[in-house]
């Protein structure tokens, strides 16, 4: 089965992008949250 | 001088273009770096293959930037972007290497969830986090 590992900058991005989904008003800049899903992903695809 | 060639070599400093000079100019740019006449913390010089110059010049053309330094300046940020991008994945991948990281399964989708909801809760207390 496969497992998540998710490390703490991890965290941070995937924190980021779910505040700015769930919150309109949120001063993220789009290339803010294009960044930090690449965060992610970089990690992911390492 | 300077003003009056081709772009071949690029004087940047503090990450802003200082001035585009020809091939045949470089070396006297570069003598002016040395000497301090003109102040530029570090060169970089720039091949100027025919084929990118067309490209800088086309995407001039097409109107979306008014002249060649905008094109590279733009080129410049996304680089500046894609390095500090390189730096944040490196960042995290060592995280995992030192095992600081927290193991998720089908198992613990909700604990996921809820461990995200937390993070976003601490790093945005005054934001209704639902």
């Amino acid at each position: 089965m496969r497992r998540l590992r998710l490390s703490p900058l991890a965290k941070s991005d995937l924190a980021d992008i779910r505040q700015a989904v769930g919150n309109p008003a949120t001063m993220f800049h789009s290339a803010e949250l294009v960044d930090a899903a690449q965060n992610v992903i970089g990690q992911a695809t390492y | 001088v300077v003003a009056r060639k081709q772009a071949t070599v690029l004087a940047v400093g503090l990450g802003v273009t200082i001035t585009v000079a020809s091939a045949g100019y470089s070396q006297a740019l570069r003598l002016l770096v040395q000497s301090s006449m003109l102040e530029v913390p570090y060169m970089i010089q720039v091949p100027s293959p025919a084929e990118l110059e067309s490209f800088v010049q086309g995407v001039v053309d097409s109107g979306s930037y008014h002249n060649m330094t905008e094109v590279v300046g733009e080129a410049s940020e996304l680089l500046a972007r894609r390095e500090q991008l390189l730096h944040d994945v490196t960042a995290g991948v060592e995280q995992l290497d030192r095992g600081e990281y927290t193991e998720y399964g089908m198992d613990s989708q909700q604990a996921f969830l809820a461990d995200i909801r937390t993070e976003e809760e601490s790093r945005f207390p005054s934001k209704n986090c639902q």
